[in-house]
């Protein structure tokens, strides 16, 4: 039994640093997900299709011997594009957010197919991918250049949306995201704000598939199923260990821990001896209704020492 | 104005659609391929397939026409497929993987299907149906698991990778536990659900064990090489099937798919030739010679050598 025990704890400890990166490279997904369902609170899942969007642009232009940094600038303005459409059809076209979002997703589908030529996947094993590039020029381990590299461009889109959201064009988004009607009132075209806001969002998700793509030397059409539900879940772990009064950039960085801890507690629940790998679905939305329930219980424990008092 | 806007746009769907129907039925013989997805298997099993049909018809001073139509990987784009093959009317179906042949073999019974790359004919309950003709691709995991005992000798313990909601890779593991159990060795189901839980689950095979065993499944052949960057412990990766090589797997014994495509060719050539196809060919196993591939990474990281592969090679050619 303590061997047993002994095995799992050491495995959790090896496990640790593939859950960090995982949770980096998907917290910037996650951060695009804050920005359209939580800044600019429209419900978005044109993720699911712009993730993979990133990622197979990033294959395929690396596999074709494009330079990686090129390629990953052109697979976020992809996503951005893509992003911008659903953002029209919902703004002028008056589709339903999370109906312009679900048929951007399906488009995006076959055009990822087009993307690759007609097959389903295109594969980065060798390549000069970023990752590839920097471990065999530092000779440090993928494993480790994951981290390095992923928390850079996590630190670096947290600063580069903690600028732009202070900007008169920033702060006009969110008081669109805020109260439509009263952005309105005050002269807002926001119309146009949620376009912008919906491009920023879906590009970190292009950019998030990009880095994943390379990450798992691998780029898929199915690769971003179930992206939402993980954006929104590492966006409600992270409000919940992050108090809610906190600076603009505080909540963002609460986005990518969250992604981390979510990762780490999956990790967690799949070395239980009790648990199958096929149970990573169940495990997700328990721990989401958990973690948005203790919101609203928390709440309720307010009022009540509120009455009393 | 408007309505003369919709009258030509009915007028030109309607050209365009007859057009269309018109080009199809020109050739002597028509055949509809549908197949499950782009992956180099059945790639192989519809190209072995056509070659051979086509060789047969030149013989014949025949022209035949082929349609092919590509699910993607996505079941829900089997049955559109499938309805728009059948329309066709052609002189037989030929549907590779599963979720095709099952979905074509339950839409027409008067139509020749022809199947390939089906794991289990019977349990999908293709065998017993008149118009339903094929070969299975039943894999040699029995072998393939003794293929791992002879490349990782001192092998005690397996890691089963697979889609949950495969079928065919269901049924294989079912046979590889057996011939572990055979051979003592421990085993472990690591089960994925959907392609974006791949690495993680990958990441969550402890260095304990001694080998990654992958049945001939669908996500995990489109995902490979997000197992192989994954499988950051350098655990050897001994897959179903020849294409999840290029891709990173380590080793396999592989049927040839094209060979099993020309298998299957054979059956259509009866049937289009009006001869009587017996009730023992109308559903075929494989009938070729294995293949031992093994990819040069793996020899290195497996200290193999090119001795003991070419005696591998004889042990699994014939």
């Amino acid at each position: 039994m303590l061997n047993l025990l002994n095995v799992t704890f050491m495995g959790i400890l090896r496990l640790i640093p593939s859950g960090i990166g995982e949770g980096l490279a998907w917290g910037i997904l996650a951060l695009g997900v804050y920005i359209s369902f939580r800044v600019l609170d429209v419900a978005d899942m044109s993720v699911d299709g712009t993730l993979a969007l990133g990622g197979v642009v990033t294959a395929v232009l690396v596999a074709n011997g494009t330079n990686v940094v090129l390629a990953i600038l052109i697979s976020v303005i992809s996503g951005a594009v893509a992003g911008a459409i659903t953002g029209l059809m919902h703004t002028k076209l008056k589709i339903p957010a999370i109906l312009s979002g679900i048929l951007m997703m399906f488009a995006l589908y076959s055009v990822n197919i087009h993307i690759m030529s007609g097959k389903s996947n295109v594969s980065l094993l060798k390549q000069p991918t970023l990752l590839n590039l920097l471990s065999d020029w530092l000779q440090i381990d993928r494993s480790v250049i994951n981290i390095i590299v992923f928390a850079l461009f996590a630190a670096l889109v947290i600063a580069a949306i903690y600028w732009f959201f202070g900007t008169k064009l920033g702060s006009a988004i969110r008081a669109t995201g805020c109260n439509l009607q009263m952005a309105r009132a005050q002269g807002i075209d926001t119309d146009s704000k949620v376009i912008i806001g919906l491009a920023i969002s879906n590009g970190l998700a292009a950019l998030a598939g990009s880095l994943i793509a390379q990450k798992d030397s691998n780029a898929t059409v199915d690769m971003a199923s179930g992206a939402i539900v993980i954006g929104l879940a590492s966006i409600v772990i992270g409000e919940l260990i992050f108090k809610k009064n906190l600076p603009f950039w505080a909540k963002l960085a609460g986005v990518i821990v969250g992604s981390i801890i979510y990762r780490l507690i999956i990790m967690l629940a799949l070395q239980m001896p009790f648990a199958e790998t096929y149970d990573m679905k169940l495990i997700t939305a328990i721990l989401l209704v958990l973690a948005m329930s203790v919101t609203v219980i928390k709440k309720r424990h307010h009022k009540k020492e509120a009455k009393h008092a | 104005m408007k309505k003369l806007f919709a009258i030509v746009i009915v007028a030109t769907l309607l050209a365009v659609s007859i057009v269309i129907l018109v080009g199809c039925n020109q050739a002597d013989i028509n055949v509809e391929i549908i197949q499950f997805g782009n992956f180099d298997a059945l790639n192989s099993a519809a190209e072995g397939f056509t070659q051979r049909l086509e060789d047969w018809a030149n013989e014949q001073g025949k022209t035949i026409h082929f349609e092919e139509r590509n699910a993607n990987a996505t079941a829900s784009n089997v049955a559109p497929s499938v309805q728009s093959a059948i329309a066709n009317q052609p002189d037989l179906i030929y549907a590779i993987a599963t979720p095709c042949a099952v979905n074509a073999a339950g839409n027409t019974t008067d139509i020749p299907v022809l199947y390939t790359a089906v794991t289990n004919p019977t349990g999908e309950g293709l065998v017993g149906q008149d118009n339903v003709y094929g070969t299975s691709d039943m894999n040699p995991v029995a072998l393939q698991i003794e293929l791992i005992k002879d490349l990782v000798p001192n092998v005690k313990k397996i890691a089963f990778l697979f889609c949950s909601s495969e079928t065919n890779s269901v049924v294989q593991v079912g046979m590889a536990k057996v011939q572990c159990a055979l051979m003592k060795i421990d085993t472990k189901d690591f089960a994925v659900s959907s392609a974006s839980e791949i690495a993680q689950v990958v990441a969550s095979i402890g260095e304990d064990f001694d080998a990654i065993y992958i049945p001939t499944d669908n996500m995990l052949a489109n995902s490979i090489s997000t197992v192989a960057s994954a499988n950051t412990h350098n655990i050897p990766l001994i897959v179903g099937e020849a294409g999840m090589i290029a891709g990173g797997g380590w080793a396999t014994l592989s049927i040839n798919y094209k060979l099993l495509g020309a298998q299957t060719a054979e059956i259509a050539i009866k049937l289009l030739s009006g001869q009587q196809v017996s009730d023992a060919e109308r559903h075929q196993m494989y009938k070729g010679a294995l293949e031992l591939v093994i990819s040069e990474d793996a020899k290195t990281a497996l200290g193999l050598t090119s001795e003991q592969v070419t005696a591998l090679q004889q042990k699994y050619g014939e």
